[in-house]
Parts: structure tokens; C-alpha cells; sequence
């Protein structure tokens, strides 16, 4: 009798758990065709394990919106992958460069430093958007503690059930199809663009609004260090980069600059600031960019990947790996997909 | 024992009616709404964005969407004097920041770019606090900053808090 009492209730629990599995499964976002920037996080660990980057960029949209992996292989035989995700913060950066080190170690960082203005957690949806995807580690369980906003739990993020269960109505077909089994959305992490909406010329273009004080904040500062005490600690150099867009709504001022150069200065670390050298780059603002220059599209990102490749190559002695076997197998498979993307994509267009 | 339950009761039922009473009313902290008048036009933080079409046409536009497919755009909408964004919220775009960006306009209570520190503090008296040199008087769900530079007002914001 006792014996029956237990086997029947671990049945019943066995089910309950398969159910909640489902369940789960079912009501969590895919970030397929509805935001596929929250999918980023999550490809990554696939990728590292096909095989090693010499170069990880690591930071918000203006990084998987401005950055080729496949050009970069091609031009220059760089393997590189984008860790990036939207609203990426400093501390979401540090704690998946630490994730990513557990699986590989490359010989550069590049960090987009706009993300320096936030010094506190933004939004929740952001959040989830860039921690969700993270494999269950130290790295994921710090991440959370230091990004979740007043409202949110750790314990969403360990069942996250918790968060979405309220979704069932907004349920699609997407959902079931890809309940188990996602496709890859980026191309090595980036996330392309085809669309062009022009930016406003040069005396058209708004500015960003003053600032009452234009210090960064210190929180964001010390995750600065701690990256680049962490890449110090592996070997690797940080690279940090401002992307070349500069729009009213994320715009990067001269006194943060001033603040990041002296970092820089100081820490002995190279800072590209691309807003400067757009006109070297390339860039086009009626045709390089898909949100009247809030971001570049495909055509703005393969001219800068161009023009930084020449820099990792020649002055950070990035090495044209073309002549490994193995890892061209996996990188002319990338490139491949990458282009049949873009015809794909120029097509529907 | 009947006693006492009783009073009991009693003592619950009034502790019930008196938190009922003093339960948050929705967000008035008793704070100011500060407000600007853009030509008769009355312009507060989290007002539709609607009231925007009231003030003509702009000067310049743009909108920007959010980044991962967060839903809604955001807007500046550029006038002479001032510029006023809007930004989505549940029932569609509300005001989030109001800047006079030049001297050609002022404050309702008479502050304008090129003001000075001290005539500041006379129009608004003593500020909430201080960012650097500037001054921020907080309002009802909203903040007012003078940004100065030099001991001049060289910007007025109106900003969510």
C-alpha cells in the first residue's frame, strides 16, 4: 500500500514537472520573427563550440547593428563573433564576456562604449532580453542579481514561467513551431538590416538635448575596469569602439568622449571613436542606414567592417586565419548563409 | 470571550476603514506640476502627444523606434524656441521632456535662457536639489532643471522623473 502511495505520487510529480516543462516551453517569447534581437544571446554557445574567435564584440545595438563577422572572415580571414544584444548594459557586457571565457579565449574584445551613459538597470524587457538566453552559470546568476530592475525576481529567471505565463493570449503559430527547436536568426551575431530610411542632413539634424552633468556614472566605470581587469587576467586586449551613428535619441556628447579618451589615455587601451571617421569609412547617411541614422543597415556595416578589419589586421596584429582547414570549413559555411541572407533579404525588398 | 471578540471586531473593522481612507490616492504627492506655455498652449509632462498637433508645424520632426522590437516610436518635434518629445506609453504617445532651447521663450513664471543663477532662484525660489551647477526643482512625476554654465541658464528641461 505504502509502496503503491509512492510510485503514484511520483508519477503524479514526474507529470506535473513534464507539463510545466511544456508549459513553459510554449509560453516563453521565441525571438524569431518578433524581436529576434532577444534570440542573440542564446546562439552564441553553438558558434563557440563549431569553433574559436580571435575577436569578440561585446555591446549593445550600435555593435550586432554595425559589424560583419562574414565580411571580416572574408576580406581578412578574422575570425570574430558579436556578443551583442539591445540595451546591452555594462554590466550585462561583462558578465557574458565572462560566460563567453569559459568557452574560448580570443586575442581581442571590442566594446562599444555607449552604453556607458546608463549607470543603473533600465527595463525589464531588456533584461530578459539579453539574460534569458545566457546558459546557467556564475556569470548568469551575477548578471541577474546586478541587472534586475525594483520589479523583477531571480526566481522568473530560474522558472521563467513566472514571467511569461500571462502570454497565452498572445499565443501564435510561431510558438508552437519553435517551441523545441529555434532557427538561428544572426549571422555570427549580427543582425541584418536591408532597409533605408535616410538621415536628416547635416543642418536638419537634431541634436541631443544638454546635460545638467555630464560625468559618467561610476557604476559604469568600475564594470569598465572590471572588463578590463578580466581581459588583463586572460591575455587578451580590449579594444573600445564608438560606433559612427550619432542620433538626437542615443547621442554620444564631446564631454563623454573627452572621458573616454583619457580612460583610454590612462589605461593604455586604443579608442576608435567612428563618428570622426565616417568620412574615411564611407558612410552615406541617405543610404547606409535603415532608421534615419540610428543604426546602420547591411550596406553601412559592411563599409565599417571593412575599414576596422584593416585596423585589427595591421595594428593589432590580428592573424588571416584563411589557411585553417577546419575553421575555413565553418566559416565558409557562415559566409555563405550570410550572403544567401542578403540576397534573400534584397530580394524581398 | 464574546467581549473581546467583539472588540476585536471593532478595532479591525476601524483599522480596515481608516487604511481605506488614507490608501494611496494615484500619485498626488502634493508637489508642484510645473507646466510651460508654448503660445497659449498649456504643455505638461505625461500629457497626450496629441496636444502637440495644437502648436502648428514644426520646424523639424524625427521619430525613433526603440531597439529589439520594443513596440512604439519615439518623437521630437522641433518649434522655435522649444522642442517637445514624446514617448509610447499604455494609451499611446505621451510627453516626456519639454526643452526651451533659446531666449525667445520663457517659463510661466518668467525664466528664460540667458537668465542668470540668482534670477532663477528668484522666480522659482530655492531648488530641490542640485546637478553640478544646475538647478532641478522637482514637480509632481516630473522634475524642472535649469542648466547653467557660467552662472547662465543656457537650457530649461522639463523631464519625466
Amino acid at each position: 500500500m505504502k509502496k503503491r502511495l509512492i510510485i503514484s505520487s511520483a508519477v503524479c510529480l514526474a507529470i506535473l514537472i513534464v507539463s510545466l516543462y511544456f508549459a513553459q516551453a510554449l509560453l516563453v517569447p521565441k525571438y524569431v520573427s518578433v524581436s529576434p534581437e532577444g534570440a542573440l544571446t542564446a546562439e552564441y554557445y553553438a558558434a563557440a563550440n563549431e569553433t574559436s574567435h580571435d575577436v569578440l564584440f561585446i555591446g549593445d545595438c550600435e555593435v550586432y547593428e554595425s559589424f560583419v563577422p562574414a565580411v571580416l572572415w572574408e576580406e581578412y580571414g578574422i575570425s570574430s563573433y558579436i556578443r551583442g544584444s539591445a540595451q546591452q548594459l555594462v554590466w550585462h557586457s561583462y558578465y557574458l564576456l565572462e560566460d563567453a571565457l569559459r568557452y574560448e579565449t580570443p586575442k581581442v574584445v571590442v566594446f562599444n562604449v555607449l552604453a556607458l551613459k546608463y549607470g543603473q538597470p533600465q527595463s525589464e524587457a531588456y533584461n530578459r532580453m539579453t539574460i534569458d538566453g545566457m546558459q546557467w552559470s556564475q556569470s548568469k546568476v551575477d548578471a541577474i542579481i546586478a541587472s534586475k530592475t525594483e520589479d523583477e525576481s531571480f526566481l522568473s529567471y530560474v522558472f521563467p514561467l513566472l514571467r511569461f505565463h500571462s502570454r497565452w493570449d498572445e499565443l501564435t503559430g510561431e510558438d508552437v513551431k519553435y517551441m523545441l527547436n529555434r532557427p538561428l536568426v544572426s549571422d555570427s551575431g549580427y543582425l541584418i538590416q536591408t532597409d533605408m530610411r535616410a538621415a536628416e542632413p547635416d543642418d536638419l539634424a537634431i541634436e541631443g538635448s544638454p546635460l545638467a552633468d555630464y560625468t559618467l556614472p561610476s557604476e559604469s566605470m568600475e564594470y569598465l575596469d572590471k572588463m578590463k581587469k578580466l581581459c588583463d587576467n586572460n591575455g587578451i586586449e580590449l579594444i573600445l569602439i564608438k560606433a559612427p551613428t550619432n542620433s538626437w535619441r542615443y547621442w554620444w556628447y564631446d564631454e563623454w568622449d573627452a572621458q573616454i579618451v583619457e580612460y583610454a589615455d590612462k589605461n593604455g587601451l586604443s579608442y576608435y571613436n567612428f563618428i570622426d571617421e565616417i568620412e574615411d569609412i564611407g558612410i552615406d547617411w541617405s543610404k547606409d542606414t535603415y532608421d534615419g541614422g540610428v543604426h546602420l543597415n547591411v550596406y553601412g556595416a559592411m563599409k565599417l567592417t571593412e575599414y576596422f578589419g584593416k585596423t585589427l589586421s595591421d595594428v593589432h596584429g590580428i592573424p588571416n586565419r584563411h589557411g585553417d582547414t577546419n575553421m575555413s570549413a565553418v566559416w565558409n559555411g557562415r559566409a555563405e548563409s550570410f550572403y544567401s541572407k542578403l540576397t534573400d533579404n534584397i530580394r524581398e525588398d | 470571550m464574546k467581549k473581546t471578540v467583539s472588540i476585536f471586531a471593532l478595532i479591525l473593522a476601524l483599522a480596515l476603514t481608516l487604511s481605506a481612507f488614507c490608501g494611496c490616492d494615484g500619485g498626488n504627492s502634493g508637489k508642484k506640476t510645473y507646466t510651460f506655455d508654448a503660445d497659449g498652449i498649456m504643455l505638461k509632462i505625461g500629457a497626450p502627444a496629441s496636444v502637440v498637433n495644437s502648436l502648428g508645424t514644426p520646424i523639424a520632426k524625427d521619430e525613433s523606434a526603440s531597439c529589439g522590437g520594443i513596440p512604439g516610436v519615439d518623437e521630437v518635434y522641433v518649434f522655435s524656441g522649444f522642442k517637445v518629445y514624446t514617448t509610447p506609453a499604455k494609451d499611446g504617445n505621451v510627453i516626456n521632456k519639454i526643452e526651451i532651447t533659446d531666449d525667445s521663450v520663457k517659463t510661466p513664471e518668467g525664466v528664460a535662457a540667458g537668465s542668470t543663477r540668482a534670477e532663477v532662484i528668484k522666480a522659482m525660489g530655492e531648488p530641490t536639489s542640485e546637478s553640478g551647477a544646475s538647478l532641478v526643482y522637482a514637480g509632481n512625476g516630473m522634475k524642472l532643471t535649469f542648466i547653467i554654465r557660467n552662472d547662465t541658464v543656457t537650457s530649461i528641461q522639463y523631464v519625466t522623473e
